[in-house]
């Protein structure tokens, strides 16, 4: 992948959902402002005027590492699907990730509560807590931005030995991160809403979903860009075991982000927005009502202008239980 | 003739305690098989499995995917509603396509209708056509029945409340 050298700032990150690109575009211009776009390699550049100050800078390292996932349980490992839990259900899930960018690293931790409020609506409290973020220039850690989200499967259709089933998404995600210092959240009022498909069989497992995310602007008038996300995903199953035996489904990923301008005071800002994409693999284990799923993602495909770094690659590991 | 009288209180002591113990159970729902859509992953179907382990006297529960079916077994004198089976399943987010019971009940009647009586007083009432008909011509009321029947709606009233029916598939009337 062509290393462009760029800000190691991951600012504004949007994220939409942590398993399938969620994080909005870096507002932050790496290069100098000498009218060139080509920032040099090993520098680090000034902030121009137009550009976002360090604040908003500090506030997109902090959501760096926080990309919210949606309800899931047995869904693609980076995107989203409609499957809930069942009425009265609880689930529970820990998931461990490292995302690379260019010289960024991010490890990172979240804990989720799944519940099921019938068999179609479920409801999940999302709190992150990044463990460890280098920019090359600064380290964070702490809590993030802690999210509500929910799904209503509002159709499903049971066949032998599969389900056609689909769910419209929505969260809101609250600006529980500090801001101060080298901040750990947003400080904005966050939402996104969403619509995921699927067909789910013995043998092979589809799915699809869009998303977007409504990024509102913080105390000083900056907004992050908003977010569109698409994901498709395709699942076999080597092996098809009986109920009390060990599964293993292999998944296939393709996952989209495409970028708007972030803003200043309701004003694009310049050189923001872009798209890319990325293609993932993935591994479900499960033994009745735990899970755990390994994957990772690469890009394919990433323009995202000279303000943003590349990604060179995410991946995470995640314990589910149901109980 | 002390020991003798020892072994004597010792037999009594232990007649009273048989004596005293419940009685083993007349009649009661004993097994279960529910023809379920939807079962495609282990640990979406985890769910089936509590919400069928909730049914009253729920003894276990054994889901087969080849089979698309769940069993379950019953070990007590309380039974489940019908109704609890289509119920649980779709709470579990799964469909319940067909149910079928084992039965042990005394043969009865109400309003008319031929029913078997489960020790808890439910009424279960069964169709009088095929194997029906003559378990409701043949068996006189009280007799106790060990039957095999698929569970249906017989009704609905305004989309809420179901009643249902069994269609008996065989049966046997237990000896006294």
């Amino acid at each position: 992948m062509s290393r462009r050298t760029r800000l190691s700032h991951p600012a504004s990150r949007a994220l939409l959902g942590r398993r399938s690109g969620e994080r909005a575009e870096t507002p932050v211009r790496l290069a100098r402002n000498t009218g060139s776009a080509k920032p040099r390699k090993g520098r680090r550049p000034s902030w121009p005027n137009d550009m976002p100050k360090a604040h908003d800078v500090l506030v997109a390292v902090l959501l760096a590492g926080f990309a919210p996932g949606l309800a899931r349980a047995h869904e693609p490992i980076f995107g989203i699907g409609p499957r809930t839990i069942w009425k009265n259900g609880f689930g529970l899930e820990t998931e461990f990730e490292r995302e690379r960018e260019e010289v960024e690293n991010v490890w990172s931790l979240r804990e989720e509560i799944l519940y099921g409020i019938t068999a179609d609506v479920a409801l999940t409290l999302e709190i992150p807590y990044l463990l460890e973020k280098s920019d090359g220039r600064s380290q964070a850690s702490g809590f993030g931005d802690t999210m509500l989200r929910g799904k209503w499967r509002f159709y499903r259709k049971e066949v032998w030995g599969g389900i056609y089933h689909a769910a419209i998404l929505g969260g809101v995600e609250f600006p529980t991160g500090k801001t101060s210092g080298v901040a750990l959240g947003s400080g904005s009022y966050d939402y996104f809403t969403g619509l995921a498909g699927a067909y789910e069989g013995r043998r092979w497992l589809n799915f699809g979903a869009v998303r977007y995310r409504f990024n509102t602007a913080d105390k000083t008038g900056f907004a992050r860009p908003d977010v569109f996300l698409y994901d498709a995903a395709v699942g076999f199953r080597p092996v098809l075991t009986e109920y009390t035996q060990p599964d293993v489904v292999l998944m296939f990923e393709i996952n989209g982000e495409v970028f708007g301008k972030a803003r200043r005071n309701g004003d694009p800002v310049a050189g923001t927005g872009g798209d890319r994409m990325f293609g993932s693999f993935g591994v479900w284990f499960t033994y009745r009502n735990w899970a755990f799923t390994p994957g990772v993602q690469f890009p394919l495909v990433q323009n995202m202008g000279p303000l943003r770094q590349q990604r060179d690659f995410r991946a995470v590991f995640a314990v589910e239980f149901h109980l | 003739m002390k020991k003798r009288l020892t072994t004597l209180a010792s037999i009594a002591a232990l007649a009273a305690i048989f004596a005293l113990a419940p009685a083993p159970l007349p009649a009661q729902i004993l097994e279960a098989e529910l023809t379920v859509k939807g079962l495609a992953c282990p640990f979406c179907a985890y769910g089936l499995e509590r919400k069928l382990k909730k049914l009253p006297a729920a003894a276990s529960v054994a889901i087969t995917f080849k089979q698309n079916l769940a069993r379950v077994h019953f070990d007590g004198r309380e039974s489940p509603d019908i109704g609890d089976f289509f119920r649980l399943v779709h709470d579990a987010g799964f469909k319940l396509e067909e149910l079928r019971l084992l039965v042990r009940g005394r043969r009865a009647e109400a309003g008319g209708e031929p029913c078997l009586e489960l020790p808890d007083g439910k009424m279960l009432p069964f169709t009088s056509d095929g194997v029906g008909a003559a378990l409701a011509r043949e068996v006189p009321v009280g007799t106790l029945v060990e039957a095999r029947a698929g569970a249906r709606a017989a009704e609905e009233d305004a989309g809420r409340s179901r009643s249902y029916i069994l269609s008996i598939e065989s049966y046997q009337v237990i000896p006294r």
